[in-house]
């Protein structure tokens, strides 16, 4: 009894090194060999910061297929529809390699974008891959708020609006024009210290509704900061004072689209819109259309929607 | 007998780890995106910061003027009634619909797809820092929520 206890043990101290050495190579190799399967991404993420005027980022994910089967790419799924891919083709062979070119359009979005591309293919290990796309889209023109607005009980006093530009050093604003000739608006340029001008521009919306800029005499903000130092940055106040009567049209609410021209410099101009409403005090006016006094079909539109809703 | 068995067991399952979390590693751009992005989405279950429950919503009065933020295509095939489209590939034109329709003082719901998605809480921090508002809430669930209703 007592020899075949020891004989047990001597074959267990015996077979246990080789028992081990096994088991080290399998786990070692078992995961190796399954992760070499498939299409093999050069960058699983890309990063872009785009530049202040680019409206579109292009970028191409790379791959491989490491595996000794063909892979095929059954689709590729946005998590936007401002994000397209495009595929070469849909099959690669062993050690072939191909992209997947991801093109994503701005529209207005700022800031931090993350956009998601999940590929799909016929590979059981790996079925589906999912791909990101992160942006950092600036905002050369930036408006605080956009929007400036008057309730019904409020006195019709001015209010102001802050427009800043930022990152593309010539930038400065062109042109103002209001869509609603009631309503007054004047541009002034904000001294950036240490310098202190005044671009001066004002105008009441007379008959066109606009504001024009005249060229500052002396040097610009931009120039003074750039001086010191510090970004290149302009500030504006756009100043906007409301109807203080009522329309000749019955309307319950007024509304003025302001439309800001900015020129970047190299012949590149770029507009963007900001908006002033008044609202009626209620029972003074009998109907509850928008006066914007620039109807379009949209405005038609969205007039019906109003008198739609409950 | 038992106490062999699971000291092999034990030596064997710590030898295996060792090589599964190199894999882990080596495969932590597939997976970690993934990981990451399930993070940034919004959890299905109970409303997030900032989210409204359907049911609530349906209760206020005056009822909420509506924003979809959802694209355009998907707008056009169904929304809630009286909603306005209003998302970031045309934020002007967009916001100049909700000027015309929404008249100050009713609170705004914004909704999306689904409780997975980011477009609507994009949407409310967007409007609340450029038209300088509080009363922006989102739709926990999206338009899913709506036809669920």
């Amino acid at each position: 009894m007592t020899h075949r206890v020891r004989l047990g043990l001597s074959a267990f101290i015996a077979v246990w090194p080789y028992r081990l050495a096994t088991v080290v190579l399998l786990a070692i190799l078992v995961p190796a060999v399954a992760g070499a399967d498939g299409l093999h991404w050069l960058e699983h993420e890309i990063v872009v910061e785009a530049g202040p005027l680019d409206t579109q980022a292009v970028v191409a994910f790379a791959f491989t297929n490491t595996g000794d089967e063909p892979v095929t790419i059954e689709s590729i799924q946005s998590s936007c529809g401002c994000t397209t891919a495009a595929l070469d083709k849909k099959t690669y062979a062993p050690g072939e390699s191909g992209s997947i070119t991801a093109t994503f359009s701005f529209g207005d979005r700022v800031g931090q974008q993350i956009k998601r591309i999940t590929v799909r293919t016929d590979d059981p290990r790996r079925p589906q891959q999912v791909l990101v796309l992160r942006v950092e889209i600036p905002q050369p023109v930036r408006l605080e708020p956009r929007a400036l607005m008057w309730r019904g009980d409020e006195p019709r006093e001015s209010k102001t609006m802050r427009i800043v530009l930022t990152d593309v050093p010539d930038a400065a604003i062109a042109d103002v024009s209001t869509s609603n000739p009631r309503f007054d608006v004047a541009l002034h340029e904000v001294p950036i210290p240490p310098a202190a001008e005044t671009l001066a521009v004002t105008e009441s919306a007379g008959g066109a509704g606009g504001a024009g800029v005249e060229s500052p005499q002396q040097p610009s903000a931009a120039e003074t900061a750039e001086t010191a130092g510090v970004p290149h940055t302009r500030e504006y106040d756009l100043v906007v004072t409301p109807p203080a009567d009522h329309p000749a049209r019955p309307t319950r609410t007024e509304l003025a689209s302001i439309t800001i021209e900015v020129d970047f410099g190299g012949g590149i101009q770029r507009t963007t819109r900001a908006f002033a409403r008044v609202v009626h005090p209620t029972g003074s006016q009998a109907s509850n259309a928008v006066d914007t006094a620039d109807p379009t079909d949209e405005h038609r539109r969205q007039r019906e929607i109003a008198r739609r809703q409950p | 007998m038992w106490r062999r068995t699971f000291t092999e067991a034990a030596i064997i399952a710590l030898i295996a780890a060792l090589p599964a979390a190199m894999a882990a590693v080596m495969a932590w751009d597939t997976v970690g995106a993934a990981l990451r992005d399930q993070a940034v989405a919004r959890l299905p279950g109970e409303p997030n910061e900032g989210e409204v429950l359907l049911t609530e919503v349906l209760s206020w009065q005056p009822s909420p003027q509506w924003l979809d933020a959802r694209d355009a295509r998907a707008f056009e095939a169904s929304h809630i009634p009286g909603a306005v489209l209003l998302n970031e590939d045309r934020w002007q034109v967009g916001l100049e619909r909700l000027l015309i329709v929404w008249d100050g003082e009713r609170a705004i719901v914004v909704y999306c797809d689904s409780a997975t998605c980011n477009a609507s809480h994009s949407v409310a921090k967007r409007l609340k820092g450029e038209l300088g508002i509080d009363d922006v809430h989102v739709l926990h669930g999206g338009w899913e929520a709506w036809q669920r209703r």
